[in-house]
């Protein structure tokens, strides 16, 4: 027996959709601001939601009509750049279903035509309505710094495949330089799983102090038995602790090798001190790449989840004093996929 | 000879006007446009900025995109007035029947009803879902529900 869809209208109404998400929801809303003015203008004293959003929406698509008449008018005559009888052009062309006085003269002037006419007539009777508030220049862009890139800052990129022209890695809010290329070398090693050697951390510094061993030409597993890394928990008792082995686990390096191995033991001497607890939880998608839920993954599968846990704490904590949402999303793709 | 003749002095003559004539063209067009930034329309020179910018429209002269800007206010006035004589006529067609509403109807408000039947003359055709149902059997009677 359903209730008849109430849990999906509320779904709906508290997730409003209505609201369009993207760069053009602020146009949108200045657009209803002034049509509202134009109807109040003529008379009108409310405004039933939907009708005000349609004709917005029309007086947009209207712009966006005359915009592109002109320009093609433009192209068909040479010019890049429309001029007001590219323009005029357009309104006429929009115009032409209701009809303007001279519409069927062959050899008229634009200038001349009903359409101009009519808008001088408009200008000169209509009465003049700012528009009701202050606008910033559109599109409203946030503040974006172009990083200058790895020529211009005369710096070489981590990697050979990296070519100079492009923009530096940004830098963490740690303040420890992150590198997107090698955090993602680790979350795809997160990914299999299996062809980590070791912890996030040991594996990039094992990676530089070691070039030659790429896990990712590691030799197959064979199906029946599986080889995983064994991995170090940290523990969850401090949240803090827990934050910097986020940390270590997704900023790919450190500054020097040394730092990274030392939370690696305190991690092991905190693992031998105390065993963390199990959580288990069930996500939505369990398609892991070549990985199937095995048997032998119980005891490693086990410190998986921890760490799993971990990072969901980790994330947790780390979206909420650095408030980064994307760093979230993507770290939330390798957490589904480490989960069984 | 003398037909070449005047030939030419008509080729010269239409070369005449027709350069006297770019003359009154530039000029006509620099009087609309000085008319037009007389006025300032309701729509803000950077709204129409952005939407002209996303239909290819780049011009750094303000006086198209303020020609641009009284264009698109001119049309929804035009059709605001029309919806407003349909909520008018409305109105009165009611008041004609029942004297004692006529207080209460005096709000003038846009409805879907006389936008969709103002927006039909400019070739716009809008319709709008007059309710949403549960389910398919909402609304039916409960005989025919339970079967």
């Amino acid at each position: 027996m359903s209730d008849g869809g109430r849990e999906r209208r509320k779904f709906h109404e508290s997730s409003d959709p209505q609201k369009k998400p993207g760069t053009d929801s602020f146009a949108r809303a200045i657009v209803r601001v002034g049509v509202g003015q134009i109807c109040e203008n003529e008379g009108f004293q409310a405004f039933q939601q939907f009708a005000l959003d349609a004709l917005s929406d029309i007086a947009i698509r209207y712009m966006l009509d005359i915009g592109k008449t002109a320009v093609s008018a433009a192209n068909f005559a040479g010019r890049t750049e429309p001029n007001a009888f590219d323009i005029i052009h357009g309104i006429e062309h929009l115009c032409s279903i209701v009809g303007f006085s001279g519409a069927s003269d062959v050899d008229r002037c634009l200038l001349s035509s009903g359409t101009a006419r009519e808008i001088l007539n408009y200008v000169e009777e209509s009465k003049e309505i700012p528009f009701a508030y202050r606008l910033p220049s559109l599109p409203v862009l946030k503040d974006w710094r172009q990083s200058p890139s790895f020529l211009q800052s005369r710096e070489e990129p981590p990697q050979k495949h990296i070519p100079s022209w492009l923009p530096k890695f940004p830098i963490c809010q740690t303040g420890e330089e992150k590198e997107p290329a090698k955090a993602e070398n680790s979350l795809s090693n997160l990914h299999h799983g299996i062809t980590c050697n070791g912890s996030g951390p040991s594996t990039e510094t094992k990676e530089e102090k070691n070039p030659g061993i790429n896990p990712f030409l590691a030799e197959p597993i064979c199906s029946g038995v599986k080889e995983v890394s064994p991995v170090v928990p940290p523990s969850k008792v401090d949240a803090q602790f827990a934050n910097e082995v986020v940390g270590n686990h997704i900023e790919c390096e450190q500054t020097s090798g040394d730092k990274s191995n030392e939370p690696n033991l305190g991690m092991k001497k905190v693992l031998s001190k105390q065993r963390p607890a199990v959580q288990f939880k069930i996500k939505r998608s369990r398609k892991l790449l070549g990985l199937a839920p095995d048997s032998s993954f119980r005891d490693e599968g086990v410190h998986e989840r921890d760490r799993s846990s971990v990072y969901d704490n980790g994330i947790k904590n780390e979206s909420k004093s650095a408030g980064k949402a994307p760093k979230e999303s993507s770290m939330e793709s390798p957490k589904e996929r480490v989960l069984l | 000879m003398n037909y070449h003749q005047h030939h030419q002095q008509q080729q010269q003559q239409q070369q005449q006007s027709s350069g006297e004539g770019k003359h009154d063209d530039d000029a006509a067009i620099t009087e609309f446009l000085a008319s037009l930034m007389e006025y300032t329309p309701t729509i803000p020179d950077e709204l129409v900025e952005h939407y002209l910018g996303k239909s290819g429209f780049q011009c750094p002269d303000v006086r198209l995109i303020r020609l641009v800007a009284v264009a698109t206010q001119k049309f929804v006035a035009e059709v605001a007035s029309d919806a407003l004589q349909h909520c008018k006529a409305r109105q009165a067609s009611v008041v004609k029947d029942k004297r004692d509403k006529q207080q209460k109807d005096k709000r003038l408000i846009l409805t879907m009803d006389d936008l969709s039947k103002a927006l039909r003359e400019y070739g716009v055709n809008v319709k709008h879902q007059e309710y949403f149902a549960d389910s398919p059997s909402t609304g039916l009677d409960p005989a025919t529900r339970e079967e």
